[in-house]
């Protein structure tokens, strides 16, 4: 009987200890907004539920100009960077894998470039006494003061939408390409074209179909995650009013106790707002599947010439803004960085001085040691916890493992801010407020859900007769694991840890909740610096953020690159 | 010491329905016996379930004897029977060398190791490959590495998916004597499945035929 | 049959977890409150404060710093600056606490306060104090000639609060584009209207943004005296009508039309610093200097006052109820109230907030401490600074700020 326990390893415990730290967390966050939401909190005096707080959250005249933006925003840049994406991805399959390597390398190096980062450097790109304005205004010698125009924190949300597209789209490119390299479409393709389609549309008539469905999920999350934002928002967003979240946030925080109850109920609000929208979003897909089915097969073999060329133009068009304006938002932090002063209309620095670096150099060691230790230990803790989920399916039906692993998401689906606040009660009722514990937890909830994804497909497609070949050699589970199994999917793991670990640095509000500030990390630190409004300061910091989560990415590479580590 | 492999009334099903079986024999060293069907006939997945790993969805009864003894509750590396699949499924992370010793027996001497390897690299004519990269060496270089790694791992029988059916045709009936040939100096009972006739002609065995499925 | 499988897993994940939970949860250190000075000093040796304070300002973070050199070497306390970019966290920190039922080793041990932060805990009751009777630096305070050192927003503080700085609004120019300071709302209005979309003020509820809505009230009004007490609602049109007349001239011409405002007063000061407004405010009389000595401000930017008084406030130190390490809270409070620590803080070339002590009342040694500081160079000596006017009654601010929301803030 031992045995057997021993051949089914790692056994059942993972998935269900996965579960129950994820879901039931965020579960018990979310009741905890419920309660407080229908005006139930004993310990502020409110014991009658009632609706009084959804009747002053509706008698707010900021509320319906907020959710407007908030949904323009995030309906916008989910739109934009799902099509742009998509039609990255179609082109650069076309393209095969030569092609691909930077555009891959551009992609990864902005998933690893933290949201704050790309946010501040964006607004210092766009904004009227900003990098485009000053050299239009250098070059033009118009504009001697800067314009008042609202080209950041505009109240459409049309700059957060461009952020969000920015970051986004990278997500998606990544997205798309792995699932096209499960779907193997050249062969298809090539059939396709040997019927007479001309390629593109062969692609979208042939390809498409068959990759949306593996792209969904990643579509979704983009979108529950542009509704949702904070950090860009607090930056790029409108400020009169700001978006739901940030509203709710502020509520939340707000001197008045009064207004925990609103906040509440705003956060569920907000839970609706991007329930609807993914509801919207799928029956788009119906919609879209409808129209598109007869046209699908109608024979059609070419777009009009015209439309196939300015289809390519203006898709080069937006991925070389792309490319440049994150290339120019990282060259901005740096150079602020490293800014005495640098005023409009200046196009470069009146000054250079690395004060900003050397008293940054007296404080900075405190949060990066803080950023590090969470990242590598929380993106570990990820990696073996999936990888142990991953494996117990061999023993499991798989519809089964499609029902546990839909709950395994619900970080990536449900607004932060709806559940983080109740889980801080919750840490506090069990004594584990503001300790490393709590923060490494937290952590967990959003690194999780990535390296699943991230494991899931390379460790899916792994050929299982090697181990089964392993085994049936005589060698135990356990070493068949450790010498077969892991370093043929090394490349795998050191991407999805590294993935795992950019996550991590990048977490601002489960840190702040989790570690009730006394647990300090750069990314909390870049954000509580930019109320302070010292792009220097902020510079360095968001400069950091980002070369540490770029080391990440490096180390899986050089992981990927390394082919036989047990030669000697 | 005459070995023998039984199967005892065999029979696989999925989702409730049985799709192969019931099966009956008894394979000797020196008699491969060989099952001959289509595709989706459940041949590969009898083999799976012999060496125990059996995909969740489906079922399987009856007895596995070796010897006598049944070995069909024992967990995977227990039961030493040794497998080879359509695909060589050499360890791309290791040597030629690493590959065989990842097969030998724990508890050996380092010297007694290396002997083993060296004298396997020689039986299959292959002296002086241990250092090389599996990915450098040629099909037929690599279908006889294969063999040779499950040869050394001491199996008490040996299984065949198929093992024959990538390889190009002069190829291909050399390899098969080498490994009837090796199976019989070892004294192994073989049980062969395939849907190549010559497989079955070439073996001189028993052959037992499955349908398709339904 | 799987089904129960992962019942039962979870259950023996609850087991797994509920095991941890003990292990990692810290035993509360029971810190009897300190009935003295002294107890407080022989117990805080060797204790950690946490101190929240806002965290967006290097200099201060800097100051915080240096205190916290000082109380370790002279104490043996550790100060750990947990920076905040809202007060208002904390206060929801010590809220879930109590909520918990955290009456012992909470996480906060010293908060930088004042406003509706110190209202709303108030309160609640999530103070431990009174806690002046325990700081001999005390004496030094007088809330004769500074009568905001006890009285925070209107609210007595009943000595649950320690007084920490002097805060007055001050408006900063850049006098490379607005020449001469606008000493009146008229002349400001006048200037807008010849300059549209060169001032704007941070959305209220922000502090500075309410603050400039208490100013301007307080500059219009004929009469002040309904805004020293509890909101009459009968007469809050007829008070605030000054207010809504002149921001309705002034709205069009602000910033963007008055349809966006800044999120806050550090973002204004950015906007002066990028030239894409022509004034900013702070409501600390030394912050254009620092600013300037920072790179963060054209150093010909300066400040003025409006004539006839503006805003002025004291911001404060407090200790939670359930606060861990209450003696070293009480001791750090002590140091901060301090000669030294106040000369230091109101430096230019440090931070230059402004004392809460009485120089009358000190020593001629420490008075010299003061007497040596040097002024920045935007800063107004006490004489143009003019009189200080007290915080109305914070029921008006709501009533107010809901109005402007109504009116401006969507």
């Amino acid at each position: 009987m031992k045995r057997i326990l021993l051949s089914t390893l790692p056994g059942k415990l993972p998935p269900a200890l996965a579960l129950l730290l994820l879901v039931g967390t965020i579960l018990v966050g979310l009741g905890l907004v419920v309660v407080t939401g229908f005006g139930y909190l004993p310990a502020l005096g409110a014991d009658a539920p009632s609706l009084e707080s959804f009747r002053r959250l509706f008698a707010d005249p900021r509320l319906w100009p907020s959710l407007l933006a908030t949904l323009t925003a995030g309906l916008v840049a989910t739109v934009a960077s799902f099509l742009t994406a998509l039609a990255l991805a179609a082109a650069f399959d076309q393209a095969g894998e030569n092609g691909q390597g930077w555009a891959h390398r551009f992609a990864v190096a902005v998933l690893a470039l933290p949201h704050v980062a790309l946010a501040l450097g964006l607004a210092f790109l766009i904004m009227p006494s900003g990098w485009i304005m000053r050299t239009i205004a250098q070059a033009s010698g118009l504009f001697p003061i800067p314009a008042d125009w609202p080209l950041v924190t505009d109240r459409g949300g049309v700059a957060l939408a461009l952020g969000l597209f920015l970051k986004e789209t990278p997500f998606l490119f990544i997205a798309y390409l792995t699932a096209l390299a499960q779907i193997k479409p050249a062969s298809q393709l090539l059939m396709a074209r040997s019927l007479g389609y001309r390629n593109h549309i062969a692609w979208v008539k042939l390809v498409l179909p068959r990759l949306y469905p593996l792209i969904r999920f990643p579509i979704l999350a983009v979108l529950a995650y542009s509704l949702s934002v904070v950090d860009m928002a607090l930056i790029l967003g409108p400020s009169t009013p700001a978006t739901l979240p940030v509203l709710i946030l502020r509520w939340a925080n707000d001197p008045d106790l009064a207004q925990r109850f609103v906040a509440a109920a705003a956060a569920i609000l907000q839970l609706l707002l991007v329930s609807g929208a993914i509801l919207l979003w799928l029956l788009g897909e119906v919609v879209v599947k409808r129209l598109c089915s007869a046209w699908l097969s109608d024979g059609r073999r070419a777009w009009p010439e015209w439309i196939a060329k300015s289809g390519s133009l203006l898709l080069r068009g937006i991925g070389i803004v792309v490319v440049a304006a994150v290339f120019l938002s990282l060259l901005s932090l740096l150079l602020w960085s490293a800014a005495m002063t640098w005023r409009y209309p200046d196009i470069l620095p009146q000054a250079i001085s690395l004060a900003a670096w050397q008293r940054a150099g007296m404080t900075i060691w405190q949060p990066l040691g803080a950023s590090l230790l969470l990242a590598i230990a929380t993106s570990i803790t990820a990696t073996v916890l999936a990888l142990a989920c991953i494996e117990h399916e061999k023993h499991v039906r798989r519809y089964l493992v499609q029902r546990a692993e839909r709950w395994l998401f619900l970080p990536l689906l449900v607004p932060e801010v709806s559940f983080l606040v109740g889980i801080h009660v919750l840490l506090v009722l069990i004594g584990l407020n503001g300790g490393w514990l709590a923060v490494g937890w937290l952590h967990l909830l959003f690194v999780f859900p990535y390296v699943f994804l991230t494991l899931k497909a390379p460790w899916r497609a792994f050929d299982l007769r090697f181990e089964h070949m392993a085994l049936a050699l005589g060698q135990s589970p356990w070493r068949v694991l450790w010498r077969v199994k892991l370093p043929m999917m090394r490349g795998s793991l050191a991407w999805a840890a590294a993935i795992g670990g950019s996550v991590s640095l990048s977490l601002y509000l489960p840190t702040v909740l989790g570690g009730e500030g006394r647990i300090v990390t750069l990314a909390s630190e870049a954000v509580a610096l930019s109320a302070g409004g010292d792009r220097r300061v902020v510079g360095v910091y968001g400069t950091l953020q980002t070369t540490t989560a770029a080391l990440f990415f490096l180390a899986a590479l050089l992981a990927l690159r390394h082919r036989r580590w047990t030669a000697k | 010491m005459t070995r023998r492999l039984s199967l005892r009334g065999v029979e696989l099903s999925k989702d409730g329905r049985r799709i192969l079986g019931p099966v009956d024999c008894d394979i000797d060293p020196g008699r491969p016996v060989v099952l001959m069907g289509p595709s989706g006939s459940g041949k590969s997945t009898l083999l799976n379930w012999l060496i125990g790993v059996l995909p969740p969805a489906f079922t399987a009864r009856g007895q596995i004897l070796l010897d006598g003894v049944e070995i069909g509750q024992l967990p995977i590396q227990a039961r030493r029977l040794g497998i080879l699949f359509q695909d060589d499924l050499l360890f791309p992370h290791l040597s030629v060398a690493e590959n065989l010793a990842f097969g030998l027996p724990a508890g050996l001497s380092a010297a007694e190791r290396q002997s083993r390897i060296a004298a396997g690299l020689a039986e299959a004519e292959l002296p002086g490959l241990g250092g090389r990269d599996p990915g450098s060496l040629s099909g037929g270089e690599r279908a006889r590495i294969a063999l040779l790694r499950t040869l050394l791992s001491e199996p008490r029988a040996l299984l065949l998916d198929e093992p024959f059916a990538k390889l190009d045709v002069a190829l291909r009936s050399r390899f098969r004597a080498f490994v009837f040939d090796r199976a019989a100096a070892r004294n192994l009972p073989v049980l062969l499945v395939s849907h190549d006739p010559a497989d079955a002609a070439a073996a001189r065995g028993p052959v037992i035929s499955l349908g398709g499925p339904g | 049959m799987t089904i129960g499988a992962t019942r039962r897993d979870l259950f023996l994940g609850g087991l797994a977890l509920s095991v941890i939970w003990p292990l990692a949860s810290q035993p509360a250190r029971a810190d009897s409150a300190p009935a003295s000075n002294e107890a407080a000093l022989a117990a805080a040796r060797g204790q950690t404060v946490y101190f929240n304070a806002w965290g967006g300002d290097q200099r201060i973070n800097d100051y915080i710093a240096w205190a916290g050199a000082e109380v370790a070497s002279r104490f043996g306390v550790t100060l750990q600056h947990v920076k905040l970019s809202d007060t208002a966290e904390a206060v929801t920190r010590v809220l879930a606490g109590k909520i918990a039922g955290q009456m012992d080793g909470g996480g906060i041990d010293l908060i930088w306060i004042n406003g509706e932060n110190f209202a709303a805990m108030k309160k609640q009751e999530l103070l431990f104090g009174p806690i002046i009777q325990l700081l001999p630096n005390m004496h030094y305070v007088d809330p004769v000639s500074k009568p905001t050192v006890l009285s925070d927003f209107a609210i007595a503080t009943d000595g649950y609060e320690s007084p920490w700085g002097m805060a007055q609004l001050v408006f900063f120019h850049d006098t490379k584009r607005l020449v001469h300071p606008l000493r009146t709302l008229p002349d400001l209005l006048a200037w807008a209207k010849a300059n549209p979309g060169r001032f704007t003020y941070p959305a209220p509820p922000d502090f500075i943004g309410s603050t400039i809505l208490k100013q301007f009230l307080l500059s219009l009004a004929t009469d002040r005296t309904p805004l020293d007490v509890a909101l009459d609602a009968v007469r809050f049109d007829e008070v605030t009508a000054p207010l809504w007349d002149y921001l309705g001239s002034l709205t069009p011409h602000l910033w963007r039309q008055g349809r966006s405002y800044p999120a806050s007063s550090t973002a204004l000061r950015q906007m002066l610093n990028d030239g894409e407004i022509d004034i900013s405010m702070a409501f600390n009389p030394g912050d254009a200097s620092s600013a300037i000595a920072q790179g963060l401000l054209p150093d010909s930017v300066r400040s003025f006052v409006l004539s006839g008084g503006s805003i002025g406030n004291t911001h404060f130190v407090a200790i939670p109820f359930n606060a861990n390490a209450k003696a070293g809270a009480v001791v750090v409070a002590d140091f901060l109230l301090s000669p030294l620590a106040q000369a230091r803080k109101q430096n230019a070339d440090i931070w230059g907030d402004p004392t809460v002590l009485e120089l009358s009342l000190l020593t001629g040694e420490d008075r010299k401490l003061f007497a040596a500081l040097p002024q920045g160079v935007a800063t107004l000596s006490p004489q143009e600074l003019g009189p200080v006017l007290p915080e109305p009654h914070p029921s008006w601010m709501e009533a107010i700020e809901a109005r402007w929301l109504q009116l401006y803030g969507h």
